[in-house]
């Protein structure tokens, strides 16, 4: 009993100690939303401004925004931490310390999940998207982007920090089941279909991503200390 | 004998298809298998140097 | 029985010593060349040179027997890597790693021939070079999947860390791969057009499936070949500074 009260507490240390730091910069929390406005906006300009064609595309659009976003996010999600130590002492304690990244995880979606989720509001107006899908909008991208910042902090550990576009490369044929989901919950809901099967689905990856993707993140980081 | 080789090499006008395809597989190939070979001699020269 | 497994066992892990598997290597090259060569001609030539053409596409779908093997081999030899990396990760052996950065080359350059020949399969079938159809898609997935290994193996000074890093990379692969493939399959019926129909023929006369198995079989011997020939050439160059290769490599 008193072994799973411990990780609980250094469970929500670390999480409380990473939201705080990061709501201390404001550019953690800002620029994903800049990076996914600047995005959603190149479209309509390569494209042109005509309703229909963006209103089609809108949800793919949004979908790969916010995958670039939350990729991009993530990437310095440990370079502090391995610099200053902290991240020695997550090793050296005794607890689990997939749990420990997990925390990291967690808070790296909280602080930016929510920036990306009001970006996605404000390009669903930007890109005519069907009224009836912004609610799946929010909970697909909810689940998406979770499963994107684990995808991502493996990334970021598997390439030693060093270079975002590998990291990229690495991470994003990856993210291709979470996209067709995503995407395919938006056409469910412009067609007023019922998506729930498709949610269940997610939360079954993210059941299995959360505890496989910190594991082999942990393996990944301890690269960084031979 | 030449007639067959024509009908072969054309193939109802789909030959450059078919042949293209099996020119890549001989490109592909030969160049995975010629540069670990490559490799190998370049090692050879340089050891034998430094010692 | 036992004394067979236990022979292959031992010869196994007799194989994953550097040294051992050079020697096997060396001596062996030419005669899996020779037989790679065989197998691989023999099919090429039944099939492109004597099977009947087919009554829908004509002589065109005679690309099969370079397309398909190169697919098959494609996913084979990922699932290769997938294994060497579970033994890297598990044994820490060496070897293990030095074959996932062997293999690699060699799948991407199988997935690039398997991409390339069914696109130039599709423009006279289809009537276009491309086409998002679910098999296309995730062999050209898989590609992105070789890229990114060869990539960040190159990208680590380190090649022990390299190898380290690439194992994991191959493991989670392995078991994504299907799930990509599920879901691209999914994705497929979901925007496909009805009128479009694939031109591929599920049960073929055995006259074109007996060139086509030999052909398999010769781009599996192929591939032994290739594999040997870099991993014996991926040994010498990370152990150069150690004395056996003095001994063996050097002062031939």
């Amino acid at each position: 009993m008193k072994d799973r009260d411990d990780a609980l507490n250094w469970f929500m240390l670390v999480l409380r100690r990473d939201l705080t730091l990061s709501f201390r910069r404001s550019a953690t929390y800002i620029t994903p939303l800049i990076f996914f406005l600047i995005v959603v906006t190149f479209f309509p300009l390569a494209l042109g401004p005509s309703q229909s064609l963006l209103s089609s595309m809108a949800s793919g659009i949004i979908w790969i925004s916010a995958l670039l976003s939350s990729l991009l996010a993530v990437e310095g999600i440990f370079s502090e931490d391995y610099r200053d130590g902290t991240l020695d002492q997550y090793f050296v304690s005794s607890e689990p310390v997939f749990v420990l990244i997990f925390a990291k995880v967690l808070c790296h979606w909280l602080v930016c999940g929510a920036p990306i989720i009001l970006a996605s509001i404000i390009s669903s107006i930007f890109l005519y998207l069907p009224s009836g899908a912004l609610i799946a909008l929010i909970i697909s991208l909810l689940l998406g982007t979770l499963f994107m910042s684990l995808l991502g902090a493996l990334g970021a550990a598997l390439s030693l920090g060093k270079s975002a576009i590998l990291s990229a490369i690495i991470v994003l044929p990856f993210s291709i089941p979470t996209l067709l989901m995503g995407t395919a919950i938006m056409s469910a809901a412009i067609n007023q279909q019922d998506y729930s099967g498709f949610l269940l689905i997610m939360g079954a990856m993210l059941a299995i991503g959360i505890p496989g993707l910190c594991l082999l993140t942990v393996e990944a980081i301890l690269l960084n200390y031979e | 004998m030449l007639d067959s080789l024509q009908i072969l090499f054309l193939m109802d006008g789909n030959g450059p298809y078919v042949w293209s395809c099996l020119l890549i597989l001989i490109i592909v190939t030969g160049v995975n298998i010629i540069i670990p070979i490559i490799r190998l001699n370049k090692i050879s020269r340089e050891g034998n140097l430094e010692e | 029985m036992n004394r067979i497994w236990s022979g292959i066992k031992n010869w196994l892990i007799a194989m994953g010593s550097p040294p051992l598997f050079y020697r096997w290597a060396t001596s062996s090259l030419p005669w899996l060349a020779g037989l790679a060569f065989l197998m691989f001609s023999a099919g090429l030539i039944w099939g492109i040179g004597f099977s009947p053409a087919d009554y829908k596409q004509g002589d065109v779908y005679r690309i099969i027997y370079i397309h398909v093997p190169s697919a098959i081999l494609a996913e084979s030899i990922y699932l290769l890597m997938a294994v060497g990396g579970f033994i890297s990760m598990v044994w820490r052996a060496k070897i293990a790693g030095m074959l996932i950065n062997s293999a690699a080359p060699l799948g991407a350059g199988f997935t690039l021939v398997a991409l390339v020949t069914g696109s130039i399969w599709g423009k006279p079938t289809w009537g276009t070079w491309w086409v998002w159809d679910a098999r296309l898609t995730s062999t050209l997935i898989l590609f992105f999947l070789y890229a990114a290994i060869i990539g960040l193996h190159s990208s680590i000074e380190n090649k022990t860390k390299a190898d380290r890093a690439v194992s994991i990379l191959a493991v989670l692969g392995v078991v994504i791969v299907p799930i990509i493939k599920k879901s691209v399959d999914w994705w497929q019926t979901l925007h496909q057009p009805s009128t479009f129909t694939l031109t591929s023929s599920p049960s073929m006369a055995p006259e074109m499936y007996l060139p086509l198995l030999v052909c398999v079989l010769g781009f599996y011997c192929l591939f032994v070949f290739m594999l040997s020939n870099s991993l014996r050439g991926e040994i010498i160059s990370r152990e150069r500074d150690k004395a056996w290769v003095k001994k063996q490599f050097f002062k031939q």
